[in-house]
C-alpha cells in the first residue's frame, strides 16, 4: 500500500464515518423521531471531531500550507532535491487520530469500556497505524519493510 | 389457552401489534434486524462464490450494515421498537465495515 493509497484510505474511512453519523443524526431531526442517535453524546462528539480533524483546523488546512510551500519553493541549478519531501510528511497525523477515536468510540459502546475486550481494539487499531508507518518508509526509502 | 407471551391487540394498528411484541419479546426487532444483515451478508457473499471464485466481504459486510441501518432508522419513530442501545451499535457496526472497506488491502494494495 502506497502512501497516496493509504491516505487516501484513511480520507475515505473518515469522511464514511462522518456521513453515517450526520445521516442519522439528520434523519431524527427532519422525521422528528422518538429515538434519535443525537442522544448518544459519543456519537455526535465523534461526528464533530472527525469534522475539525478533515477542516479548516485540520488535514485539509495542513494540505493547503503544505501546497502553498511546496508551490512557493524553488530549486537552483545544481541544488540537491530534497530527500524527504517534507511538505507532505503533515496532515497523517489528523488521520490516524481518526481511527483513534472510531476505535475509542468502538471500546466505550460495543465493548462496555472494559480493558480486557478493550485491548482486541487498541491492538487491532494499533496495528493499523504500524502498518501505515512501515508502508510510508517503503515509500519515503524504498526499501521492502515487508 | 395459555400462550407465551401476551398476545398483541390487533385491532390498534400494526405498528401496536409490533411494540406489544417487542415489549413480550424483547430481543424479537434485534434479531429482526440480525436476520437481515445475515441474510444479505451470506446470500451476497453466496451469490458472488458462485458466480466468481473471489468473495469481497468487506463489500457485502458495509452493503449490509447500511441497509440494516436505514431499515432501523423508521423504526425510531415510534417509542418501543429500537432501543438507543441497538441504533448505537448499528450505527458502530456500519462504521467498522467501512473501515474494512477501505483498509481493505485487496482494494488497495500497491
Amino acid at each position: 500500500m502506497g502512501e497516496i493509497k493509504f491516505i487516501g484510505s484513511l480520507i475515505m474511512v473518515t469522511l464514511f464515518t462522518i456521513a453515517i453519523v450526520s445521516y442519522t443524526i439528520g434523519y431524527a431531526l427532519d422525521n422528528d423521531a422518538q429515538v434519535t442517535i443525537s442522544d448518544e453524546p459519543l456519537i455526535s462528539d465523534l461526528g464533530s471531531n472527525l469534522t475539525t480533524r478533515l477542516g479548516t483546523s485540520g488535514w485539509t488546512e495542513n494540505v493547503n500550507e503544505s501546497s502553498e510551500a511546496f508551490y512557493l519553493s524553488t530549486i537552483q541549478s545544481g541544488d540537491e532535491v530534497m530527500e524527504g519531501g517534507a511538505q507532505f510528511k503533515g496532515g497523517l497525523s489528523e488521520l490516524v487520530s481518526s481511527i483513534s477515536s472510531i476505535f475509542s468510540l468502538v471500546k466505550t459502546k460495543l465493548f462496555g469500556g472494559s480493558n480486557a475486550l478493550g485491548i482486541f481494539i487498541t491492538t487491532l487499531s494499533a496495528f493499523l497505524v504500524y502498518i501505515g508507518i512501515r508502508y510510508m518508509y517503503k515509500t519515503w526509502v524504498g526499501r521492502n519493510p515487508d | 389457552m395459555s400462550y407465551l407471551y401476551n398476545v398483541p391487540n390487533y385491532t390498534a394498528g400494526i405498528d401496536q401489534v409490533l411494540v406489544q411484541t417487542q415489549e413480550s419479546i424483547n430481543i424479537f426487532i434485534p434479531m429482526f434486524l440480525f436476520f437481515i444483515w445475515c441474510m444479505i451478508f451470506l446470500g451476497g457473499i453466496m451469490a458472488q462464490k458462485r458466480r466468481s471464485v473471489y468473495i469481497d466481504s468487506p463489500v457485502w459486510a458495509t452493503l449490509s450494515s447500511i441497509v440494516t441501518l436505514i431499515i432501523a432508522l423508521p423504526l425510531t419513530l415510534v417509542v418501543g421498537l429500537v432501543q438507543l442501545e441497538w441504533l448505537v451499535i448499528i450505527v458502530i457496526m456500519t462504521m467498522l465495515s467501512g473501515l474494512w472497506l477501505f483498509l481493505d488491502k485487496n482494494r488497495s494494495e500497491v
